[in-house]
């Protein structure tokens, strides 16, 4: 027994860190909001480099053959910095599973030359800035040119975040021979790659609110000095540690082949989204007006919070699962 | 990550799980904060002694079985599964021994772990007063300096289980002229000593599980100072965190606490309604979470880390998540949730309407969690304290 990160791990995840504070920056971030696709130009190319795209490509592909635990913290420092690339869709999700059918777009994705989006069945909306989507359809999943599939383009309240309805769906021709045992692992991946991410807001939030509070001063002392705003970090903090565990277990259980892989993510899921929510409420209330403007940067991450705490199944849904599970 | 037993654990957790359904009382024993059931639970904690069961991680000389820390969870996660009697002794095994066993003399180890670890001395906390509650360094009992050791004065208050304890371990103000945490020091005593009376208090449920000690003159010998003189603070402070954290509450009472209410509900399937079915749903994910946690906490504990003030989060999620848990099991049991003491219509014997009142003292005791809100704020996040 032993739940922690391997060195490995640690220090592959800080050497990503690193990349990320220098080129995901607040700056780089607000200006996707003005362009049409949420990615930042240099960075795919430095992650590809880095080999973060083919973290979970066999070796025979030029990948690391690591797991979606190994990938975990990475993208908990995603989201820290709130990245808009799609990297949970492809080097999380669309990585492993294209590897397991030796599909040709494999090489050019862990190069960074093209970008993959996941859609499920149920998405009503899609993300529309990637070469391709892996989409759900008809029980089966389909790769194809997103240009192929993608309609009228649809805003989401986080400008960063390119999506867009459907104005086709694939053709037999599309559907990846996968091995029914990887398919089922699809959800479960997004799930906990998401909820990575989530965690990384939080602490984003938590972590910006922490130093504001302590700068900003009324009544002749740090707001942070009052106990109303003190508990409130202290509940976010709470939260946050109490789901962290959750997505590592889910992680781990996706590598080991584990039944209840896909349960173990909705509960990563359900106690992610409720922390990152938590963390966006109470960043807002105890910075006071600041937060609430566009000028200010803090919003870009508690928009992308309401954006991922509901796509891909809210909280209640995925208590839900867990609750059929129990026989509730 | 290797989220796996070895095989000696998975042996270690057969053995246990099969001692434990052989012997665990059938019938669950009457309360432990009362006389009567005082008494039987103190046989039972013979019954675990005679078994090396009792105190499983300590070194067999002291009646353990050199259990590691992960053995020791995974003891008690089979203890609340198989449903076995609540821990009379826990103040002293799981409260005062680390003490012992950090700061105490070779004297005192000899003397006084056997004895807890058999169930037949039973140590009381001794720590709150009257006026020193959440601000404890506000301790006025005080133990003045005569001949080979020290005369006790003053008076403790919601000392756990005094009126049946043995002996008492607390902090005493033995500098007068030092203030606040300065000049305190940690002293034991056992509550038969001339010049303390014990008054037994009533709980929340009527048990008499609360007692008031009064010191007159009780004089302690310098062999039963435990750690150094004046510095009784440091030797507390030191132990809050394994109070607060892992061995007051491991995540194997709530695993087993959430599994009993998951039985619950399925006996009465038309009071689960969709939001009783959600409420359920999180505090089993909020169980797991906990022991994930564990997993990770222990994780460092052997890596050498500290866990510090970290616990106190621990403390805040177990004892809201207990509260949740008993809160759930009254909405599920409506109009029965009031009937308790075997009461004829009474589900399980009233125990959820017990176990509800029980709950609601984890935000209180161990430093409540108001406190606990303000550690986590000032010491691990690092906001001003004014
Ligand atoms: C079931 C139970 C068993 C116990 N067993 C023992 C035992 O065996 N031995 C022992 O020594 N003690 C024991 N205690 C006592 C326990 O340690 C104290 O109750 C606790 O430390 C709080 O002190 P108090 O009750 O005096 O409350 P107070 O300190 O008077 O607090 C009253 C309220 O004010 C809040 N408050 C106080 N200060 C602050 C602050 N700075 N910021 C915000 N809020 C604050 C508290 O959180 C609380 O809500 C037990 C208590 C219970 C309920």
């Amino acid at each position: 027994m032993k739940f922690a990160l391997t060195e490995d791990q640690v220090l592959f995840t800080e050497a990503v860190r690193e990349l990320l504070a220098d080129q995901c920056t607040p700056t780089a971030l607000r200006a996707t909001w003005q362009a049409d696709a949420g990615t930042i130009s240099r960075l795919w190319a430095s992650l590809a480099e880095m080999g973060v795209l083919g973290l979970l490509a066999p070796e025979s592909y030029g990948g690391m053959g690591l797991g979606a635990l190994d990938v975990h913290p990475m993208l908990v420092e995603a989201g820290r910095v709130a990245m808009p690339d799609p990297i949970v869709d492809t080097a999380a999700v669309a990585v492993p599973v294209l590897a397991s059918c030796q599909s040709e777009s494999l090489a050019s994705i862990i190069a960074g030359d093209t970008s993959v989006a996941v859609a499920f069945a149920d998405d009503p909306v899609v993300r529309a800035d990637t070469d391709l989507l892996l989409v759900e359809y008809g029980k089966r999943w389909h790769l194809v040119e997103s240009a192929s599939l993608v309609g009228v383009a649809e805003q989401s309240v986080d400008g960063a975040r390119a999506m867009a309805s459907l104005k086709a769906l694939p053709d037999e021709s599309s559907a990846l021979n996968l091995d029914p045992t990887i398919a089922a692992t699809i959800r479960a991946r997004a799930i906990v790659a998401q909820s990575a991410v989530l965690i990384g807001l939080a602490r984003h939030l938590l972590d910006e609110t922490v130093a504001y509070v302590q700068a900003r001063e009324q009544f002749g002392k740090p707001v942070g000095a009052q106990q109303a705003i003190k508990h409130k970090m202290s509940d976010t903090l709470l939260a946050v540690e109490y789901a962290g565990p959750l997505v590592a277990r889910a992680a781990y259980s996706i590598d080991h082949g584990d039944p209840d892989a896909g349960l173990h993510a909705s509960m990563a899921k359900a106690n992610a989204a409720d922390a990152a929510k938590l963390a966006a409420r109470h960043a807002l209330q105890s910075h006071g007006a600041i937060a609430y403007t566009v000028e200010y940067d803090l919003h870009m991450w508690m928009k992308r919070v309401w954006a991922l705490a509901s796509h891909w199944g809210t909280a209640d849904h995925h208590r839900a699962i867990v609750r059929t599970h129990l026989g509730l | 990550m290797d989220l796996t037993w070895s095989e000696s654990e998975q042996q270690f957790r057969s053995e246990a799980r099969a001692w434990l359904q052989a012997n665990v009382p059938a019938n669950p024993l009457p309360s432990g904060d009362t006389a009567d059931g005082f008494r039987l639970h103190q046989q039972w904690e013979k019954t675990l002694f005679d078994n090396r069961y009792s105190v499983v991680s300590w070194g067999e000389q002291y009646g353990g079985r050199g259990a590691s820390l992960w053995e020791w969870l995974i003891f008690e996660e089979e203890y609340y599964r198989a449903g076995a009697p609540q821990r009379v002794s826990q103040n002293g095994i799981f409260l005062l021994a680390p003490i012992i066993f950090e700061y105490g003399t070779d004297w005192q180890k000899q003397r006084y772990l056997l004895p807890m670890a058999e169930g037949v001395e039973q140590w009381g906390q001794g720590w709150s007063e009257p006026d020193a509650g959440s601000d404890l360094a506000g301790i006025k009992s005080r133990a003045d300096r005569v001949d080979g050791g020290w005369r006790v004065t003053g008076q403790k208050t919601w000392t756990t289980r005094g009126a049946f304890c043995t002996h008492l371990f607390g902090l005493f103000r033995t500098d007068p002229d030092q203030e606040r945490h300065r000049g305190l020091s940690y002293l034991m005593m056992p509550l038969t000593a001339d010049g303390v009376t014990v008054n037994g208090v009533g709980r929340l449920d009527g048990d008499e599980g609360f007692a008031e000690v009064f010191f007159e003159d009780v004089f302690v010998p310098d062999e039963d100072v435990l750690g150094g003189v004046n510095e009784g603070w440091a030797v507390a402070m030191a132990t809050t965190s394994s109070e607060r954290g892992l061995t007051l509450r491991s995540p194997g009472r709530f695993i087993a606490a959430v599994a009993k209410l998951r039985e619950l509900a399925a006996r009465m399937p038309q009071a689960v309604d969709a939001r009783l079915a959600d409420a359920i749903t999180q505090v089993w994910i909020d169980a797991e979470a906990y022991q994930l946690s564990t997993l990770k906490t222990v994780t460092k504990m052997l890596d050498g880390q500290s866990v510090g003030a970290e616990s106190s989060l621990n403390k805040i999620f177990w004892s809201e998540m207990d509260v949740r848990i008993h809160e759930i099991a009254l909405e599920l049991l409506g109009p029965l949730a009031e009937l308790v003491d075997e009461s004829p219509a009474a589900v399980d014997a009233g125990a959820w309407m017990k176990g509800f009142l029980f709950s609601l003292s984890g935000p209180i005791y161990a430093g409540t969690n108001e406190i606990q809100r303000n550690i986590v704020a000032e010491r691990v996040l690092g906001l001003p304290r004014r």
